[in-house]
């Protein structure tokens, strides 16, 4: 049998076999690139929607990354329709997201509340990668592919951001001094 | 010539060079022997060992969704 009696894949099966299996990390980046659920699942459901449409030109390779470039593309298109539609500096939007029962509240540690403190004191370049790769779990690849930066560029400002709230730690108690290196 | 992997492993990184592969470590980005030759500094160096234990930890408090990061700056970062 050579190879030109291989049917080629549908879209469909195309779709199933390189998207449908992103959709997890699609969705838990889409959460951190906007303010709601809700605004997720609809930037979720337009990057497959382009994904969809431009299935036959993808070329199998790193489809992850593809998704993501998708998405950030797609996510900036919605941010221009809507320049003002989610903010996540609105409190209402913040609340969403902090437990309101306060025995969890209780719970939680002094030390996560320092590295949370830290975290959000850290300049938008720093925290924004910081959220893709520790918060999202992306690679530095797929981190570099929603930002449009150069892998290298993750790199140092996710050095830099750790660098500053373990800094805060250490300020605060919470973390030992390192001893001089030899 | 190539060096055999089990050469590699007598090298020893000093404080140095793990501290500037620490970050791509703790997040499996880097090869195999990169791996296992900052593990074995690891084994022995007690300030370096420090530096892991709290990166380690403040990846997991991180994880756990501890701050309400990002968002935001994340977008503000793509519509330039």
């Amino acid at each position: 049998m050579n190879a030109e009696s291989v049917a080629p894949e549908s879209d469909a099966q195309m779709f199933n076999r390189y998207v449908t299996p992103e959709i997890g990390v699609l969705l838990r980046v889409a959460r951190t690139m906007t303010s709601s659920r809700s605004d997720a699942e609809d930037l979720v459901q337009e990057t497959m929607l382009r994904a969809f449409r431009s299935i036959r030109g993808f070329d199998g390779e790193h489809a992850r990354a593809w998704l993501l470039t998708i998405m950030r593309n797609a996510n900036i298109n919605r941010a221009r329709r809507t320049p003002v539609a989610d903010s996540l500096d609105e409190p209402e939007l913040l609340l969403e997201r902090t437990p309101s029962d306060p025995a969890v509240l209780a719970e939680r540690s002094e030390f996560d509340e320092a590295v949370r403190h830290a975290a959000d004191e850290l300049p938008a370049p720093f925290r924004g990668v910081v959220a893709l790769v520790d918060l999202d779990g992306l690679t530095y690849a797929d981190a570099a592919a929603v930002l449009d930066v150069p892998i290298g560029t993750v790199m140092s400002r996710l050095h830099r951001g750790r660098r500053r709230i373990k800094q805060h730690l250490i300020e605060r108690g919470l973390a030992p001094r390192k001893a001089a290196r030899t | 010539m190539k060096r055999s992997f089990g050469h590699a492993l007598l090298d020893t990184y000093t404080c140095h060079v793990v501290a500037k592969r620490l970050q791509r470590y703790l997040d499996g980005e880097v090869d195999g022997a990169t791996k296992l030759r900052v593990e074995r500094h690891l084994e022995t160096c007690r300030t370096c060992g420090i530096d892991v234990e709290t990166y380690t930890r403040i990846k997991a408090a991180l994880a756990r969704g501890v701050t309400d990061v990002s968002h935001a700056e994340v977008k503000s970062q793509q519509v330039v």
